[in-house]
Order: structure tokens, then sequence, then C-alpha cells
């Protein structure tokens, strides 16, 4: 939890708290407190900020960019058949590790393809920028 | 009321899981009716907006004192063209005109409902159609434009940023909008001339009780929570919403809670079924006493043209929560001094913090909000921008 507010004066002007939240933020972000915060599944869903091909193109390379780095074992485990729900994580927490085991090259080689990838788009991308400012 | 014969035209009427549009179109009906005007409804017999697959039996009935028209819709087999073409509009990318005329000729249509309009157009003395983004309404308002009023519920969205949809704004004889950000859009998407719009939105009135423990104890929500109602769909940020508060609860120690209400399938990641609770479409009744059970309503869609939820919200004691993105939220809230404005997750978990800690001002937002529904939002309100509206567009 952080830190508790006070509002003291009566009536409320939305504007000025509205300012005092943003401030709170920049400080946080100027003392990394976010660093530590996972939003790449949030960066995914803004898709509804998105008004033309422009932004669309860059919203596509962000996600590039937070998404190249697969992570296998990004996804809980579980089960919704009651009764048999905690039998039924086992046994897929087993068949997983086994599966791990066998495609961990596979994942790896993938793994180093997306970074590639990711930097040669990054890279076009940066180009396509700088000819543009040009004309 | 001074008007002749009114006809809505609203693709689904009278059906319980209802988006904004509907609700307005059916209140407004109800109320203009009983202030005298003589008010009909020129429907589908659709009741699903997905499918629009025929459910009701073509013919008149009368759905609170209203006499609604219903026309069977055509049958529509979106191909794999109408959907490329709908993925490429969606995203914001350029498709031809030709391309826009297939996508709309994909939506929701009806001939009978064609030929009633063509057929009585000199009965009528103005067709009021509602929303903009249907087929009923593009080859609707085509068919008498001279008598068309287009009440369209516009989104910025890249759907209206379509030719079809600016030469359909142009030809009407009037436009009435939700609300001032809304009117303001369409000025700027469409150069309207300023005599053809104006803004009506729609009436609410406080309900005679709000019963928050009843609405705890049946769903057994003791802790505090926050509370999102509509339909559940991308296009309204719900998606959104759920991962921002999964990661709220995972940067925050707290027993907040998040109540999802309303229609629409939602996904909900296993880490974070014990806080998020999603109890579906629940009775009227409940849905207000819900309101008043809330910390606060948070509305994160962007593609609001008005906002029952968040009226109703304030309505019921809540304070407010919306997404600083939605021009028409965000005015609500910063008119009224009833909501704070979330525009990325970071000012989310600001703003959360700050009602979480604050009960006073939770109370005055909420009161603000309230004291603004009743202002600009009360049925004398309403009801008089709309016959200002008439006058304006010189019905008879």
């Amino acid at each position: 939890m952080g830190e508790i507010f006070e509002i003291g004066a009566e009536g409320v002007d939305v504007k000025n708290i509205m300012a005092e939240i943003e401030e709170r933020v920049a400080r946080k972000k100027e003392a990394g407190i976010y660093d530590r915060y996972d939003l790449s599944r949030i960066e995914t869903l803004e898709l509804s900020k998105i008004k033309s091909e422009a932004e669309y193109l860059n919203y596509l390379i962000k996600v590039i960019q937070q998404t190249w780095d697969i992570d296998i074992g990004d996804f809980p485990i579980y089960s919704k058949s009651g009764i048999l729900g905690k039998p039924a994580v086992m046994l897929k927490k087993v068949i997983w590790k086994l599966l791990k085991f066998y495609t961990y090259r596979l994942f790896s080689q993938q793994k180093e393809f997306n970074c590639q990838v990711a930097n040669a788009i990054s890279s076009l991308k940066n180009k396509i920028d700088e000819l543009a400012k040009k004309q | 009321m001074p008007v002749g014969n009114i006809a809505f035209v609203v693709p689904r009427y009278g059906v319980q899981s209802a988006g904004g549009a509907e609700v307005l179109a059916q209140r407004v009906a109800e109320k203009l009716a009983a202030a005298g005007a003589h008010i009909s409804v020129l429907t589908t017999c659709a009741r699903d907006h997905f499918t629009w697959a025929n459910y009701f039996s073509p013919g008149q009935e009368f759905i609170n004192g209203v006499s609604v028209h219903r026309f069977p819709a055509d049958e529509r087999k979106p191909d794999s063209e109408f959907i490329s073409i709908q993925g490429r509009i969606a995203q914001g990318m350029k498709v031809s005109r030709d391309e826009e005329e297939k996508w709309i000729r994909g939506s929701v249509h009806s001939r009978a409902l064609y030929e009633f309009i063509s057929t009585n157009r000199g009965y009528f003395d103005a067709f009021l159609f509602i929303p903009y983004l249907f087929g009923t309404t593009w080859a609707g308002s085509a068919l008498a434009p001279e008598k068309a009023i287009l009440i369209p519920c516009l989104h910025d969205e890249p759907y209206a940023r379509l030719s079809i949809f600016r030469e359909m704004f142009g030809r009407c004889r009037g436009l009435i909008f939700n609300s001032e950000p809304e009117r303001d859009l369409a000025l700027q998407l469409y150069g309207l001339h300023a005599d053809t719009v104006a803004v009506g939105g729609m009436g609410l009135e406080p309900r005679d009780q709000y019963r928050p423990e009843r609405f705890r104890k049946k769903f057994r929500l003791a802790q505090p929570f926050i509370l999102y109602a509509g339909r559940r769909e991308e296009g309204k940020n719900t998606p959104l919403l759920i991962e921002y508060f999964r990661t709220f609860k995972k940067q925050n120690r707290n027993d907040l809670a998040l109540v999802l209400l309303g229609t629409g399938d939602v996904t909900i990641p296993e880490d974070a079924a014990g806080e998020i609770h999603d109890l579906g479409y629940i009775a009227e009744d409940l849905k207000h006493d819900a309101y008043a059970a809330s910390l606060a309503l948070c509305q994160p869609s962007v593609n609001e043209s008005f906002s029952i939820v968040l009226m109703e919200a304030w309505l019921a004691g809540a304070a407010a929560l919306a997404h600083g993105g939605c021009a028409v939220t965000a005015r609500h809230c910063l008119d009224s001094n009833g909501g704070l404005l979330f525009r990325d997750y970071y000012t989310f978990e600001e703003c959360l913090l700050y009602l979480m800690e604050n009960k006073g001002l939770r109370e005055r937002l909420a009161a603000g909000g309230r004291a603004y529904v009743r202002r600009e939002y009360s049925w004398d309100a309403v009801l008089k921008r709309y016959a200002h509206a008439f006058d304006q567009f010189k019905l008879a």
C-alpha cells in the first residue's frame, strides 16, 4: 500500500486532484518505483488508443519489443474440475515438466530468432522515421 | 409537446441485454410519448446484436404505451471479405469506398423496414435514427433524408472516419447528440452546419431507495469493491480493466475487489479469481444496490457518447473513476467534479489509492456527480432540449 492521502478542503476540484496524482506518478517514476512492474500484458490491451495506421505500426513494434522474450513458464496451471482439480493440476504439471525438458532447445532457438527480428524491425522503423524527417 | 408523428428507427428494441443506444432510444421514446408526442418505433425482429437472427414475431405490439413495429432482419452471412474489411477498418487502415460499402451492406438490414419507410414517409414528420453504426440507420436515412434526424451515439473510433458516414451525417436534416463533447467530435470530423446540430441526452431519476446491504448479502461480498457495469467486451475496455486491477492487486496489499456486472464473455485470470467477481447479468434493482455498495464505479471505456451507468452510479451515491481518454466521460467528471480520471496504469493505481484512503473525498465526488445529473439530465431538462431541437429543425 502506498502513502495515505488526506483531502482536507471542503468541496472537490477534480482538476487539482488529477494534477496532484500526475505529480505523484512522476515522482514515483523518477524514483524507479515502477521499474519492477510488469505491464507487458496491459500494453497489448491498449488497442483502443489507436486512431491511425501509423499509431497501429508503433503499437505493433511496441508489442514485439515486449513479447519477443518468450517465457514458456508464463502461465498458471489450473483445473476447473472441482474435486478432481488437485490431481488434475499435479498431472498437468508433470506433463508440462516433461514437455519442457524436450522442447527447451526449440524455445531457446525461437527466442534468439525473435530477438534478432525485433531488433531488425526497430532499426528499420528508426531508418524510416529518419528518412521521413529528411523529406 | 407540439410535434407531429415521429418514428424511432433502431435495429433492436425492447430487449433485455440492450446496449446504451437501445436503452436511450426506448427511454426517450417512452418519455416523449408520455409528454404527448405521437411516437412509433420501427425495428427488426432481432434480439442478438452478434447474429441478428430473427427472434421476435414480425408485426405490431405496444411496449409501455409506445407502438412498436417489428420487421424481419434480412439474412446475413458475413464472408471472409467482410471480416477482412472490418478488421482493417478497426485498425485504422485505409479502405476504399467500394470496400466501405461492402462492409456496411454486411451490417444489419431489413428490406421490409425500408419498404415501410418508403411507403409511409408522407405520414411521418420525422424519423429518428439511432445509433449511427448500423445498416438500418445508413440505408434507412437515405430513404427520407429531409425527415431524417440522427441520434448517432458517436464515438471517436476508426469507423467514424469512413466516407459513408461523413455523407450520412451531412445529408440528415438534424442531429441530436447525447453530450457536448460528442457534438464537438462530429463537428470536427464532418464539418456540419451549426443549425443542424443539437444536444439532447437521456434523463435519469434517482430510485426510491437503494439497499447496498441487500446486494452485499446476496452475493456474500464483505470487502470494499470497485464496480464495472455494462457490456463486457474489448470495445468497452473490460479486459484492460481486469488486467489493470490484477496488476494493482499484485503491487498493493489490500482487500479491495473488482465486481463485474453485465452481459458478454469475460475471462478472469486464475490468479485473480479471488479478487475479481463476475456476477453477470443481475436484476435492475440489484444493479442500483451494487452502485450504492461500491467504493466507486469504474468506467474504463473510451467509446462512450453518454454513459448511462456513470449517471446511475452518481444518483446511487457512488464516486466515479473513468478513462481520461474518453472525451465524454472525462467532461462529465470534470464538469460535475464527480469522478477521477486515469489515462494509463500508473494513474489508475494512484486514483484507486486516493479513493480507498479518502471516504470524505468519495462522498464529495458522489455528491458532485449526483447534483450534476439532477441539474443536467433530469427528464424535464432533457425533454426541453429535445423540444428545442425539434423547433430548431422546424418539425411540424
